[in-house]
């Protein structure tokens, strides 16, 4: 996720420190919605957006962190599902509303469609990376050979 | 101080959590960075990064619909795939909305709920 950020981040100083703090901010939320938005911004407004996006999401996730874990205890079942439903519906809208190439959207369709038979193959500890490096394998392939096609 | 006293000292137990909980993201986030550091701008190796990387967070929600953890364990399965269903429909035909569409998710989980 770091390395397919980076390029959307590259400004023409580029300096190692601002580098490495951009690194330390990417977490799913900040890496969909930035992967989306920052190529309609200006070079030179892509950097300042993403740092104040991520540093936005860190405050408010570790206050959120904090406040739940004080109402936790207090909380029904039904709002608490729902909180837990929160990070499948954003995540997957998220992602689909950044998928602007065909090698993306086959990406989501692998990724959502053979979790199952990955873990069931592998289990669940290295599933996730199994299906990651061989399904994105895939997708990418797709893609070579759909614009191999058009030209 | 003796390595007993050291060992069963209360801040350990946060100590040995932030080294654990800090360095396996913190060694592949340095080597992703100076990796991408060293690539140019247009290199292939960005979009097959990107294709890795997506198929991994939607294996990762396929993940937590069908084998939920606390609380969102109590809902029907049922629920919960109409729940996302409905939500990336939502947003595909209303004015492609991410809030909208994680509002009629939520709303189709819940009311599985109260069915």
């Amino acid at each position: 996720m770091t390395i397919a950020i980076m390029p959307l981040l590259r400004t023409p100083r580029r300096s190692l420190l601002v580098e490495v703090l951009s690194a330390h901010l990417v977490a799913v939320t900040v890496w969909t919605e930035c992967l989306r938005r920052l190529p309609k911004f200006p070079e030179n407004e892509r950097l300042p957006y993403f740092l104040g996006f991520g540093f936005a999401c860190i405050i408010l996730s570790t206050a959120s962190t904090l406040l739940g874990y004080f109402v936790i205890d207090h909380m029904n079942v039904f709002i608490a599902a729902g909180m837990l439903f929160l990070t499948p519906a954003f995540f997957i809208l998220s992602v689909s509303a950044g998928a602007k190439s065909l090698s993306d959207w086959c990406a989501i369709a692998i990724g959502l469609g053979f979790q199952p038979l990955s873990e069931k193959l592998l289990g669940p500890e290295i599933d996730l990376l199994a299906i990651g490096l061989l399904g994105g394998s895939c997708a990418y392939v797709i893609h070579r050979m759909y614009l191999r096609g058009l030209s | 101080m003796g390595l007993s006293d050291w060992i069963n000292d209360p801040f350990i137990p946060y100590l040995v959590l932030i080294i654990f909980g800090f360095l396996p993201t913190e060694i592949w986030r340095l080597a992703g960075l100076f990796f991408a550091r060293r690539l140019s701008i247009d290199s292939e190796v960005f979009i097959w990064v990107r294709c890795v990387a997506t198929v991994l967070l939607a294996a990762v929600v396929t993940k937590l619909v069908l084998s939920p953890v606390g609380a969102l364990a109590t809902v029907s399965l049922i629920g919960r795939i109409a729940g996302i269903i409905s939500g990336v429909l939502a947003y595909l035909i209303f004015r492609r909305s991410i809030a909208l569409g994680v509002i009629v998710a939520e709303t189709v989980l819940m009311t599985s709920m109260i069915l």
